[in-house]
């Protein structure tokens, strides 16, 4: 057994593990939020008038409504000291030749070119406030499949955007909703249409360049009737002394019989606020699979939600958190069962390790309306050590008496009879929990596609390694 | 001295915010309804408690539909006026939130039924029926085997319990809420666990428009047990609204909240359980596990079953189910010859059948039978 003060200091130094990041901005807006600084951000966007009026509507909005209050501590965040808008210094790009080298550099260190050439159908990169990369293969585009950054949709696609932009999510939502509205920069906008199955996953992937900043990008998804797409969303950052704030907003509209599987691996800085919001509205058939992996941020506060509005419809959400030293993730799912014979299940397992704090947080509502639902939900959570907390607390609502729903949440270590018999086996006792682990979280593997899994499981050997080795 | 706070969301350094209670500033008691006890140490603890209670307006609790409260009409007091120094200390020793701290305030300052009482017998069982609208008990349990039932058969309750279950003692609570139709309940029971003693609870909850539970078992020593079994019978309207607590602080306790219930018309249950292990507390088992039979096309099953886990080397677990009643099991039965009626009938009855022979042994059947005509 390895001593278990140089396991800390192992995931310290990865903690402060840095790539290069020093791409010079084109200009960023000063700190703070108010109506002069909405309108420089739409200005230096050169929006229409609606989405003007949009930002500022969310201004108010924001100004008006009073904090959360629940969830992780979030007194650190001085939006007067955040950066909400920093435009790289360079034009959106379609070919990785004319990404300047800086910021090709930072996403190499990513392997980001390297997976769109070899297994992505599409690939968008966001440095700090807007996407700089932008590029989708040639058949899917005759195809009608539309993949852009969400500043190019405001312009090319008015009445696609009006349509769908800030619906699920209005800004009344909650506070950083409405904050998200009044200062939103870059995103992805992505539209498959009826019928298109697309065959290779596309990405959008997040990257932060500036301490101080915030990042608030909007993701829109609509898959028509019958179409298929698997979207992955990947985050990163270099660690600063001061905060960072993360306020995206995903919304998803699967129409009918569609299905979309939606990844997410996070992997933030330890200095991020990772308070983002995600919800989908699924129709007649369609099928909606979340799974997520967080391993980075100081604090996070994500709960993926579904709606299943149509009969039939399913939703899936499979996540994995892993809280290490001095981070609290609080993280979970909601599911709205509104249509018949909808079905839902949740996956939630979380690792906490090194004095982390994992948090489940899920709404699971059976409306009156959603006759002959099933759902269930499952929490698991593995502590590590004796330093960290891990905590669940599922609401369940059920307001129909022809649904059947089902929870259960387990809480525990690695036991030490299964250490022993797969010791027993030959395996030292390393290897035995490593491979605990990686049973624990294989669900969540196996969801990924086949390199995006290779990838994980190095991501989470590492942090076995310095963890427990 | 603080008090035992429901939720405790802290970790090393870091906190999570929890969502603040509305509250209204409707009539309330005020100094006019304060009667001295004749027991000058046990008024100025009760005059603390006043001015802390009008801090606090009443709760509004929007998963029951409680958006005021009509406050009792207090006429003297009555409870703990034998209390003594010792007995104040450990009155504070067991101060809690409970469901809501203005309830809990309010029992204190203004009972007009309860007892503070020493209990060091081998064994001793004792039923009391409480015959007014605001009460306040507290036992201290030093020694042997007790069994208190206790029943609430009131259109109005306020009400807590304290019980010290002192090294070894053994104290087994049959806890009755008989609200009458129309009527709001709220109980909060609160008991202090030490080495090697075990508790068993049996809770039952029925009627009234508004019924609210809370119970909660603090294990402060090792190596104790406590089993708590709750039942209710949700029907007419009625929105009850249970929590089931266990914090564990000491090694090797073992806690298990084992709950199930049926639900019909346009009635509505909230389950909440709170199993809260802390830093230090190996070796804990703690279980939670509650089934809801929704009979009813409108009726509701809501539930919040949380986990609150500091240390790893513990087995903790929570489940919670709801469904209708088995359409298998009431075809089978009528296979047997039971006509459809007496099929469900016979279902629903027994998921209160453990209860039922517990109460057998009190001859108190009768009223867990009139607790359930309404409900079949």
């Amino acid at each position: 057994m390895r001593d278990y003060e140089r396991v800390l200091r192992e995931l310290k130094k990865m903690e402060e593990w840095e790539f290069e990041a020093k791409a010079r901005p084109a200009f960023e807006l000063p700190p703070g939020l108010d109506r002069k600084l909405v309108l420089e951000i739409s200005k230096a966007k050169d929006e229409p008038s609606w989405m003007v009026e949009h930002r500022l509507k969310c201004l108010r909005i924001f100004e008006e409504m009073p904090e959360p209050s629940w969830g992780v501590d979030r007194s650190e965040i001085d939006l007067s000291r955040i950066v909400a808008y920093v435009k790289p210094g360079v034009a959106r790009a379609s070919s990785w030749d004319e990404v300047p080298e800086e910021i090709k550099r930072a996403f190499e260190r990513l392997g980001i070119p390297e997976a769109e050439r070899k297994y992505l159908a599409g690939l968008g990169a966001q440095y700090d406030s807007e996407m700089v990369y932008k590029n989708i293969k040639e058949e899917l585009k005759r195809l009608g499949v539309v993949f852009l950054d969400m500043d190019s949709a405001v312009k090319e696609h008015p009445e696609l955007v009006k349509e769908y932009f800030m619906k699920l999510i209005p800004p009344t939502d909650n506070k950083y909703a409405a904050l998200h509205g009044a200062v939103w920069s870059g995103g992805t906008f992505l539209y498959v249409p009826k019928g298109v199955k697309v065959p290779m996953p596309l990405q959008s992937y997040f990257l932060f360049g500036n301490p101080g900043a915030g990042q608030f990008e909007h993701t829109i998804i609509v898959l028509d009737e019958e179409s298929e797409v698997t979207y992955i969303e990947g985050c990163t950052a270099p660690k600063y002394d001061v905060i960072n704030l993360h306020v995206g907003a995903v919304e998803v509209y699967v129409k009918k019989g569609a299905r979309l599987k939606y990844l997410t691996i996070q992997n933030w800085s330890k200095n991020m606020y990772n308070l983002e919001m995600k919800r989908a509205i699924a129709e007649e058939d369609a099928v909606v699979t979340w799974v997520s992996a967080s391993f980075g941020s100081y604090k996070t506060m994500v709960y993926p939600a579904t709606i299943l509005k149509g009969d039939n419809s399913v939703s899936e959400n499979l996540s994995l958190s892993f809280a290490g030293p001095g981070q609290h993730l609080d993280t979970g799912s909601k599911v709205i069962h509104l249509g018949r014979n909808t079905r839902s299940t949740v996956d939630a397992k979380s690792i906490s390790i090194g004095g982390g704090w994992s948090f489940y947080r899920g709404l699971l509502k059976i409306a009156k309306t959603a006759k002959g639902s099933k759902a269930s939900v499952s929490c698991t959570g593995l502590m590590v050590d004796n330093e960290s907390r891990s905590d669940t607390v599922p609401v369940i609502e059920v307001h129909n008496a022809d649904s059947d729903v089902g929870h259960e949440a387990r809480i525990g270590r690695i036991g030490d009879d299964q250490i022993f018999y797969l010791m027993s086996r030959g395996l030292d006792e390393f290897e035995a929990k490593s491979l605990i682990i990686k049973g624990f979280i294989q669900p969540i593997v196996q969801e990924l596609p086949f390199e995006y899994a290779v990838e994980l499981n190095r991501l989470i050997d590492l942090e076995i390694e310095s963890s427990i080795g | 001295m603080g008090y035992e706070k429901t939720l405790k969301l802290e970790h090393r350094g870091m906190k999570a915010m929890l969502p603040e209670v509305k509250r209204n500033a409707g009539a309330d008691l005020d100094v006019r309804d304060f009667f001295p006890s004749g027991n000058d140490v046990l008024d100025r603890w009760r005059l603390r408690r006043f001015r802390e209670y009008q801090s606090y307006g009443f709760p509004v609790w929007r998963r029951v539909g409680l958006t005021s409260f009509e406050p009792p009409r207090v006429e003297g007091y009555r409870g703990l006026e034998n209390i003594d120094e010792e007995g104040l200390a450990l009155l504070e020793e067991l101060d809690f939130e409970g469901s809501d701290r203005k309830f809990v305030l309010m029992a204190d300052v203004f009972s007009m039924a309860g007892e503070y009482v020493v209990v060091s017998s081998p064994q001793e069982k004792v039923v009391v029926e409480v015959d007014q609208d605001v009460a306040n008990s507290l036992l201290d349990l030093r020694g042997g085997d007790l069994t208190l039932v206790r029943i609430v058969r009131r259109e109005r309750f306020v009400g807590n319990l304290r019980v010290k279950v002192r090294e070894k003692a053994r104290f087994k609570l049959v806890n009755l809420h008989l609200v009458g139709k129309g009527g709001t309940s709220i109980d909060n029971v609160f008991l202090d666990v030490e080495t090697g003693a075990s508790v068993e609870v049996y809770d039952f909850y029925s009627g009234g428009r508004v019924n609210v539970g809370f119970l909660a078992v603090r294990f402060s020593g090792e190596d104790a047990t406590a089993k708590v079994r709750p039942y209710y019978a949700v029907s007419s309207g009625s929105a009850t609204d249970v929590l089931y607590q266990m914090r564990f602080y000491g090694r090797r306790n073992e806690g298990t909240v084992d709950s199930k219930g049926v639900v019909t018309g346009e009635s509505k249950v909230v389950f909440r359980g709170v199993l809260d292990i802390l830093p230090g507390a190996k070796d804990t088992v703690a279980h939670q596990r509650n089934h809801t039979f929704l009979i009813s096309g409108s009726a509701k099953a809501e539930a919040i079953p949380s986990l609150f886990v500091g240390e790893n080397d513990v087995v903790a677990s929570h489940a919670h189910s709801s469904s209708p009643l088995d359409e298998t099991a009431v075809f089978y039965l009528m296979t047997r010859g039971c006509s459809e009626t007496e099929a469900r009938e016979l279902l629903i009855k027994g998921t209160f059948e453990d209860l039922r022979e517990e109460l057998r042994n009190f001859e108190l059947e009768a009223v867990l039978d009139h607790a359930l005509e309404g409900l079949v």
